[in-house]
């Protein structure tokens, strides 16, 4: 584990998670352009199909805005990605280019350096879609391969995989494992940098080495085909690494190429396994999908749906949710829908059988819009529905304080991290851009402001002064 | 001229001062004031027992008089447990090692003290406080008090002193000495033997700690000496508040919620100038504060007419506030001078008797499923966020490590909201139906839906 000290470390809430990343680590090493074909020679995998793969894996170099301290920042950070084709699509982690990126740069196969941009992200199934300046490749004459992709629907445990990527900096590492697992199941609801990931997919589970700026890069079967992309790893153990599987990146790197981003549907229901319970609710085994909770203000909520139904069916498509790495999948099937659509569930509540027809919304994150009020030394997030929803806020609307900066005028009014900003002066703040409005009539006529906010469920002012 | 009795006391010790001076008369040898004013205090040994666990107690009380009547720190017996819970009172005097038995008798709800009554024999083993002089010392004098060690030095008393650094309003007048000048609990005396305080807990000391190189803010406390005190001024009043029976008296309820005291640079720009206020962040439903007209965000300016004094920190102010309500009895009315946005407005409520607290909350042990249940209190509904919509339910109050409903995955502080599908209406509904379910001898396993953190999720649970 790195120590805080390290300048060119990001702190990443994810390391402290029960899963945690590859971390986006940025070390000054060494580079030794070694040819990796001896080494494969008595191996299944040398092949032109592998030595294909080899020059189509990238080092992504990013730097991004971070609004954390009551400032905005530049970090710095280094991932892998895989080149999908010769329009110079990339794909990698949504850990690792998100859209605070303000700089990215790709280091080719054959060291060369280009820039690139982001096409779109999506932190549900961690992927992010980048595309290299295309004008530059042609003006610097530089060449690329790209990876062919093959389906992780077949892999079977025990199979031989390779991770390739830019472990600790580290460019073009190749590490040999198996496939330890074809479908594990983990979600988390701030996995991300506080962002959700894992509701709609199951993940891959590999031996093969991976370590902290793995991330993005391509897991690969004997033949250079990629099967996965590495994402994660478990912290304090080894050997137990994670990827997305190649079906749900494709499908994802194809709504992105056609949209920007993944749009789902939402209709608040946490679902839970049915294992063992089936009798209790007198159903027949490998039937229906349990309702754990519905949130409060849902549609589901709305539609009279409660904690302990049992879906039967989704528009008449029956759902069997006995085991947890079932319900991602059922859950992708909800998300799946087009926002706005009746949604028919048919429920099993005790020992009748019922309908609800629930409207869907559209899926957002927990984590709002960020900015930093610079002369304020202030970084908000606007308070989003789903946040609000989890804290059980009484009314939606507000900005969270993220960060302060030590003798700035928030921090000397007393505001802190975690606050809900819910007015200023007699204006209510619903919005960041009702804050960003009052922040510009600020600079330009600095006066005094009473800030009210919620701390906890406290109703707090103070008065910030120019 | 009319002097106030306080004042006159001053004066008489003054006189006493002038006349124990050197030359005039000795001073009474600190030895003979201790061996006499360490009867005052008394060692008390309980037992807090809970479903699986008893645990000894020990605290040091103060006595108030020749009958044996006993007080004790607020904290130093948990108040959120129910009386019947905390068991076997022994109390332990300077003057002989048997104990004696004692009568727990409730808290105070004004000043959170524990009250005490020991058995009749302790009668001539101890000298209430009561019989000392009392006055508010004076800064730099030098205060002496008991300490009390442990029961494996069988609560052998010692001498420790110091000199009183300043008085501060916290909102009660306390006393802070230089140094530890007695076991919390215990009695502070001046240099003439005159009872200046009753100790209370030590305020952790600010230190700073370096470890190999790293520095780390710490706070340090120690158990057994205290420097601050509560004057006696504060304690000689409500000696008489002992409750007529455990549970105590109904405390008088506004029903506010979230009261937050506003800071010097508010309090200005809202043209409150010398003075405290207090911003109310919520009203609770059915309470006298809804029932006034008191709403979310009316900054409370003063009571009965009397602006809201000012205090530092400002914090305190809140606890004074608190005081001032818990000081009537339900019924009550209380007239608080309100600030809502421009407007000024006067607000009548009458206080009514607060709702079910913790420890008064019913309660069973279903000792073959290791599940407490416990009924629905205020306190959740307000901890829990609870709207109306989920406003039933009862709380697993204790879940027994390792039981079947343990390993299931229910945790206390977990809200059934049903039992078997069956949703909880109430406490006495849920007790019934976890009794059919315990004594069924057929009944393999039972489901729960529990509520936490506001999720809900269904719990299936093998009976052992």
């Amino acid at each position: 584990m790195l120590k805080e000290s390290n300048p060119s470390s990001i702190t990443h809430p994810g390391r402290r998670m029960f899963f945690g990343y590859g971390l986006l680590v940025a070390l000054a090493a060494v580079m030794v352009g070694c040819r990796t074909q001896d080494a494969l020679e008595n191996d299944s995998s040398a092949g032109d199909g592998f030595d294909n793969l080899l020059q189509s894996v990238v080092r992504i170099d990013v730097r991004e805005l971070d609004f954390d301290s009551g400032s905005k920042r530049f970090l710095s950070g280094v991932g892998s990605g895989v080149i999908l084709g010769e329009d110079g699509l990339v794909l990698t982690n949504a850990h690792v280019v998100s859209t605070r990126a303000v700089e990215i740069s790709v280091t080719l196969a054959n060291l060369e350096r280009v820039h690139a941009e982001l096409i779109g992200w999506d932190h549900w199934t961690d992927l992010a879609l980048l595309r290299i300046d295309m004008s530059e490749v042609e003006r610097r004459n530089l060449t690329f391969a790209h990876a062919a992709f093959g389906d992780s629907e077949t892999l079977r445990p025990g199979q031989t995989v390779y991770a390739v990527g830019t472990p600790h900096g580290l460019t073009r590492t190749v590490t040999k494992g198996i496939i330890s697992n074809t479908d594990r199941y983990f979600e988390t609801n701030n996995g991300i940098n506080g962002y959700e990931t894992g509701y709609f997919n199951t993940w891959l589970q590999t031996d093969a080495a991976i370590n902290p700026g793995n991330s993005g890069g391509p897991l690969v079967t004997t033949e250079g085909r990629v099967i996965g992309i590495n994402s994660r790893t478990y912290m304090g153990a080894e050997n137990l690494g994670f990827a997305i599987p190649s079906s749900t990146a494709l499908r994802v790197v194809a709504e992105l190429v056609r949209n920007g981003e993944i749009v789902r549907s939402y209709v608040g229901l946490v679902p839970g396994s049915l294992r063992d319970l089936e009798s209790f609710y007198n159903l027949e085994i490998n039937t229906g999908m349990l309702i754990n909770s519905v949130d409060p203000g849902s549609p589901a909520s709305e539609a009279g749906v409660r904690p302990g139904d049992v879906v039967l069916a989704i528009n008449d498509e029956k759902v069997d949710g006995r085991f947890p790495e079932q319900l991602p999948p059922i859950q992708n099937m909800i998300a799946s829908y087009p926002v706005g659509a009746v949604i028919r569930l048919t429920l099993k509540r005790g020992t009748e059988e019922i309908v609800a027809d629930v409207t869907s919304e559209r899926l957002e994150s927990r984590v709002g819009d960020e900015w930093a009020f610079e002369k304020w030394g202030l970084s908000v997030r606007e308070v989003s529905r789903a946040f609000a929803r989890e804290n059980r806020l009484k009314k939606e609307g507000g900005v969270l304080v993220i960060g302060t900066q030590s003798a700035y005028p928030a921090a000397k009014a007393g505001l802190n991290r975690g606050d809900i900003i819910t007015k200023i002066n007699d204006e209510t703040i619903d919005n960041l851009a009702r804050m960003q409005g009052i922040y510009g009539d600020f600079d330009t006529n600095p006066q005094s402001m009473l800030f009210e906010t919620l701390r906890n469920r406290s109703v707090s002012f103070f008065v910030l002064k120019p | 001229m009319i002097f106030s009795p306080s004042f006159r006391r001053l004066i008489s010790i003054f006189l006493l001062l002038a006349a124990t001076s050197p030359g005039l008369k000795a001073e009474v040898p600190i030895p003979e004031l201790f061996d006499e004013r360490i009867r005052c205090v008394v060692a008390v040994e309980f037992f807090v027992e809970t479903e699986v666990d008893r645990r000894p107690s020990t605290v040091i009380g103060l006595v108030v008089n020749d009958e044996g009547l006993i007080m004790i720190l607020d904290g130093a017996i948990p108040g959120w447990l129910p009386p019947e819970n905390i068991k076997d009172f022994n109390i332990y005097t300077v003057s002989n090692r048997d104990p004696v038995p004692g009568t727990y008798l409730g808290q105070d709800s004004l000043t959170g003290w524990h009250f005490l009554q020991a058995d009749e024999s302790i009668v001539g083993r101890v000298v209430p406080f009561t019989t000392f002089d009392t006055t508010r010392p004076r800064l730099g004098e030098e205060l002496w008090g008991v300490g009390v060690m442990g029961k494996d030095f069988e609560f052998q008393p010692f001498f420790l002193n110091g000199r009183l650094a300043v008085i501060q309003q916290l909102p009660q007048y306390y006393g802070f000495s230089v140094s530890g000048v007695a076991t919390p609990g215990s009695a502070v005396f001046n240099r003439d033997g005159v009872f200046v305080g009753w100790a209370s807990n030590p305020i952790p000391q600010e230190r700073v700690l370096y470890l190999e190189n790293e520095r780390y803010n710490v706070g340090i406390q120690t158990t057994n000496e205290s420097g601050s005190f509560f004057l006696a001024e504060e304690v000689v009043p409500y000696i008489d508040r002992a409750p007529e029976t455990p549970l105590g008296r109904k405390n008088p309820w506004l029903g506010v919620f979230g009261l937050q005291p506003v800071d010097d640079e508010v309090a200005t720009f809202l043209k409150l100038e010398n003075q405290s206020a207090i911003v109310v962040s919520d009203i609770l439903p059915d309470s006298p504060a809804e029932a006034a007209g008191l709403e979310p965000r009316d900054i409370i300016i003063s009571i009965d007419g009397e602006i809201l004094p000012k205090f530092s920190p400002d914090r305190v102010v809140t606890g004074y506030f608190e005081r001032r309500i818990l000081s009537r009895d339900p019924g009550d009315p209380i007239t608080l001078g309100v600030l809502r946005g421009s407007e000024r407005l006067e607000i009548t409520a009458g206080l009514a008797a607060q709702p079910t607290t913790l420890k008064e909350a019913d309660r069973r042990y279903f000792s073959e499923l290791g599940i407490t249940l416990r009924e629905l209190v205020t306190f959740d509904r307000i901890s829990r966020r609870m709207t109306e919509s989920d406003d039933t339910g009862v709380i697993a109050n204790f879940v027994r490590p390792n039981s079947p409903a343990n390993t299931a995955g229910l945790r206390a502080g977990d809200l059934i909201q049903e039992i078997d599908g069956d949703p909880v209406l109430d406490y006495e509904q849920a007790v019934g139906l976890m009794d059919a379910i315990e004594s069924d001898p057929d009944r393999t396993e039972f489901v729960l839906l529990v509520s936490r953190n506001g999720e809900t999720s269904v719990i299936r649970i093998r009976k052992s």
